[in-house]
């Protein structure tokens, strides 16, 4: 080992040999066991582009479609689903996991980190997002994709109205892509508060760091209501569950609801990358640090907040009482402010730098023009009058693909060119890229510019044919033909890539003169980044010690060495980025793709209705993720080593705060936002929806939950308790927290056992919204009383097996916050159910 | 000697807006409520018992977050030099977006005061 100092060349090449033996990918079929953030994201990228491609060609059978009055292309039917997939597409299987993609390519090189927090969850959430988005695709091949539309709204995505299981494949689906969204978003937080390179305080950030975890953080907080929604209507449609059936106690516009309240953030989420995308790349072509830092931290943090407020806002003619509408356009038009703020940074940034007009920055004044005209018609459907005349015509499909096209693709376009160099190592060799950029820029606005007013003239969206003469015809045509030289444009920038791959010249490092830490990594990376890690002094890590990419090829950083064959990275302290432990990564497995696998049939057996198959597949992903911790702990204490620099930090499972702890506090933030998200369901439901009170309440005595509730409280208590006895024993007592755990196991089984007796005599599930809502409740506390039971029997597992001591005590502390958030929300859940009967009945 | 701040003083940047979104989702669920249960229809002195319950909610966010920008601005002048760089990074930009906070809370509870009825 050697940790410090100045190797010799030998050594160095040595290093690099035995780095990259410990971090490197088998090749062949041992690819599919990748689970290295470089290659993960990759795969996204190419995923999401795909997946791109097919939403585009959707697009182009919708202009074909519409280019002239009773357009005989495709027939209603085929059209709903065309457009439906379009949006759905877009979305789910474009937007957000190329942002994921290129976040999880990127962030560890940016940060200074050899990988990031979770790699097997990175895998495990590629294969779902893989075989979720891959569900939509054949269906949509066999001809019953979903043709709902891709907000899917009830009632006509109800069973109702429509049988067969089009819509089944949206909601299991795109539920199916969504864990791959959250553990995106719970990996990429705990990453970015945790893993940063030592000296990158929390203001040296970069801030395409501050704009990924304001969207993981809107993502933790956005999905769960989109997930409960698609779980409520599935069970409708499956067990006639009427949640949203309105002649059964249940509100289509709870629907609504829990769909913009992940709907309107989503804007966001998929703006708020491109946006740090911008600011990347925006300084280096301006040749200029960034202008207000703290002012652009401080409106992300805003936006991202305000951007919850406006869910109403899709929502403005469905009769909602104004005083509503006041605070939700309210809220509108004051996400205007922080946007404009960044907007006018990056300005001062131009203004005051001595811009370049290389092929980045063409992209980045194509997001200017055009983000800024999506944005300005934002702000006019954010007035509730005007809404109401446009309301569901192509003003908004064209406001919306303006702030979509514009927030990330022009952006995203920009980070594709800037970046390629360093995925590739190459440069390009031939301008095919900016050609592309005059064809889709003007292909896009001539698109969408005239849909405004063909929106405007009163054509409706979702419509798939039209009259002559009512002056949509020239407006219609205009589209199609901007549309398919758009098309043209994105087909010249895949050439354009492919070339600059094939034929590209040898890029040096760091063709920009960039300063951030991306550019100290070879070009293409290796797979462990760095060879040492290393140490930031300014926000310009780069620009600050010009030598420092040598340095760390050298080994001269922190970790420059290869220790026991483990993939070893630092830890560092929230805010102040000192060095606070080592954390080991797991390496290349299958377990992700076998536990993806047994998701899928989780998913399957529920779309072909096999019911008997999903819990199955449910047992099979339990033990898989069992064998995830195989490789996890140790059987003793190591105590601080050394990590270079002379300094030293202990290994992660004995640190205070390790990545998986603040990991399992991130997925509670997310649950808790699906319980909230639940519990506004139930009482919107009494307070708006039709046809209450209902006929019969559950006329449970009031120590039934009471005796739940206890269980609930006693786990949490007795998991609390096994880690104080555990943190006060010596070695040889501390077999003490054993029978804590025995209790937490007990406490939770106890408690189970009385959900599952309430939950049986909650009177007519079927029969009226009500009774599925508190079932819905009490499944909810159930199913985490369920898992809380596994959490304490497998803490008792470990401890039994010698993974646990005074000083490794994760398994116990990640059980207790599992214990301690099931008491609260089990609580709060019965208390609801033992109130709601009061307060319905009149 | 500076001082290192703890994970927890990173909430100083979202307590304000946390704020904010309890009451904007506490004013859109009380209003509800209120409809749901007629108290547009019983008299509170000027306003009907729905706007005051309103008018309550609003006040008492906006007064939680002013008392918030308060002690953080005099806690930002006490600790002045004695913060590391990370410390009075988010003791800066956490005071800015509370003050935000607070102004978009008034912002957003203004259609309390000009809205007709407060249920149609």
């Amino acid at each position: 080992m050697s940790a410090a100092g100045a190797p010799s060349s030998d050594l160095a090449m040595r290093l690099h040999r035995d780095l990259d033996r410990i971090w490197g990918t088998p090749p062949g079929v041992g690819r599919l066991s990748a689970v290295n953030h470089t290659i993960v994201g990759r795969r996204f990228i190419i995923a999401a582009f795909v997946f791109f491609t097919i939403g585009g060609l959707l697009a182009m059978l919708i202009r074909a479609q519409l280019a002239t009055p009773h357009g005989a292309f495709v027939g209603p039917e085929l059209y709903n689903q065309i457009f439906t997939m379009h949006g759905s597409v877009m979305m789910f299987l474009f937007a957000i996991p190329m942002f994921e993609g290129v976040a999880i390519y990127m962030l560890p090189k940016l940060l200074g980190a050899r990988d990031l927090a979770f790699p097997r969850l990175t895998a495990y959430g590629f294969w779902c997002y893989i075989f979720g988005g891959s569900i939509l695709v054949v269906a949509m091949l066999l001809g019953v994709a979903p043709d709902g539309g891709w907000f899917m709204y009830t009632p006509l995505s109800s069973n109702a109205y429509s049988p067969g299981i089009n819509a089944d494949v949206w909601l299991l689906g795109i539920t199916f892509v969504e864990i791959s969204a959250i553990c995106a978003a719970v990996e990429i937080t705990v990453t970015i508060l945790k893993m940063r390179a030592p000296g990158m305080t929390i203001d040296r950030m970069p801030l395409f760091a501050w704009y990924i975890l304001v969207t993981a953080g809107m993502m933790l907080a956005g999905f769960p209501p989109l997930i409960l929604g698609s779980i409520l209507l599935e069970a409708e449609r499956a067990f006639d569950l009427p949640f949203f059936d309105p002649t059964r106690g249940g509100d289509p516009l709870l629907w609504q609801h829990l769909f913009w309240l992940f709907g309107h953030p989503e804007v966001y989420i998929i703006f708020l990358p491109g946006a740090g995308m911008v600011s990347t790349i925006l300084p280096v072509m301006a040749r200029r640090e960034i202008v207000g830092y703290t002012w652009i931290v401080v409106s992300v943090v805003a936006v991202g907040f305000l951007s919850f407020g406006l869910w109403v806002h899709h929502m403005f003619t469905t009769g909602i009482p104004h005083l509503a509408l006041g605070f939700f356009s309210a809220a509108s038009t004051l996400v205007a402010i922080p946007t404009g703020v960044q907007i006018f940074s990056w300005l001062a940034t131009l203004i005051d730098g001595r811009p370049q007009l290389k092929l980045p920055m063409l992209y980045l004044f194509g997001f200017f023009v055009v983000f800024v005209a999506g944005g300005l018609t934002g702000v006019m459907v954010a007035v509730v009058p005007f809404d109401w005349q446009v309301h569901d015509t192509h003003f908004v499909v064209a406001h919306m693909h303006y702030v979509l096209v514009g927030g990330f693709v022009f952006p995203l376009l920009a980070a594709a060119y800037y970046w390629l160099p360093h995925v590739s190592g190459k440069v390009a060799r031939y301008p095919l890229g900016h050609v592309a950029f005059w064809l889709i820029f003007i292909g896009f606005n001539v698109t969408f510019f005239i849909m405004h007013l063909t929106g405007l003239l009163g054509m409706p969206r979702r419509v798939f044919s039209y009259e002559p003469g009512w002056g949509w015809d020239l407006p219609n045509l205009i589209s199609s033909f901007g549309g398919f030289l758009m098309t043209m444009g994105f087909a010249l920038f895949v050439v354009d890539v492919l070339l600059h791959v094939r034929f590209g010249r040898t890029a040096p490092r760091n063709p920009w003169g960039a300063s951030t830490l991306e550019w100290a990594t070879a070009t293409p990376p290796a797979s462990y980044n760095f060879a040492s890690l290393p140490t930031v002094s300014g926000r310009h890590p780069l620009g600050d010690a010009p030598e420092l990419p040598s340095d760390l090829a050298g080994g001269r950083g922190y970790l420059g060495f290869a220790r026991e064959g483990r993939q070893e990275t630092l830890g560092t302290h929230m805010t102040a980025a000192t060095p606070d432990q080592v954390i080991v990564l797991p390496g290349p497995t299958y377990l992700p793709l076998y536990t993806a696998l047994a998701t899928g049939v989780v998913f399957l057996g529920l779309l072909f209705k096999v019911y008997w198959l999903a819990p199955v597949g449910a047992a099979l992903m339990l033990a898989l993720f069992m064998l995830w911790t195989r490789d996890t702990g140790q059987f003793q204490d190591r105590g601080p080593l050394p990590i270079g620099r002379g300094a030293s930090a202990p290994a992660h499972s004995e640190a205070a705060g390790p990545p998986s702890w603040w990991a399992m506090v991130f997925t509670l933030v997310a649950d808790g936002v699906l319980f909230s998200s639940l519990a506004f369901g139930a009482l919107f439901l009494w307070v708006s929806a039709p046809g209450w009170p209902p006929p019969q309440v559950l006329e449970a005595p009031w120590w039934k939950p009471a005796l739940a509730g206890a269980g609930l409280v006693a786990a949490a208590l007795a998991g609390r308790r096994a880690v104080a006895v555990n943190g006060k024993a010596d070695a040889s007592r501390s077999a003490g927290r054993d029978p804590w755990l025995l209790l937490a196991a007990a406490g939770h089984a106890f408690a189970l056992v009385w959900l599952v007796l309430l939950a049986l005599g909650t009177p007519g599930p079927t029969l009226h919204a009500y009774g599925a809502v508190t079932v819905a409740l009490l499944s909810y506390a159930g199913f985490h009383a369920a898992l809380g039971c596994v959490f304490a029997l497998f803490g008792l597992w470990r401890s039994r097996a010698g993974y646990i001591s005074a000083a490794r005590s994760l398994d116990l502390r990640i059980g207790a916050l599992w214990h301690g958030y099931t008491a609260v929300t089990g609580a709060a859940a019965l208390l609801l159910v033992a109130t709601l009967p009061r307060l319905v009945m009149p | 000697m500076s001082e290192t701040a703890r994970p927890g003083k990173l909430l100083l940047l979202v307590t304000g807006f946390l704020l904010w979104s309890s009451a904007f989702v506490v004013l859109y669920g009380v209003q509800g409520l209120g409809c749901r249960l007629g108290w547009d229809d019983v008299g509170l002195g000027p306003v009907s018992l729905n706007r005051g319950a309103l008018l309550a909610v609003w006040a008492l966010h906006v007064g939680l977050i002013a008392a918030m920008a308060a002690i953080q601005v005099r806690r930002r002048s006490a600790d002045r030099g004695a913060a590391d760089r990370g410390t009075a990074f988010i003791d800066r930009a956490g005071l800015a977006l509370t003050f935000c906070a607070l102004v978009a809370t008034i912002w957003t509870g203004i259609p309390i005061l000009t809205a007709g009825s407060t249920c149609s």
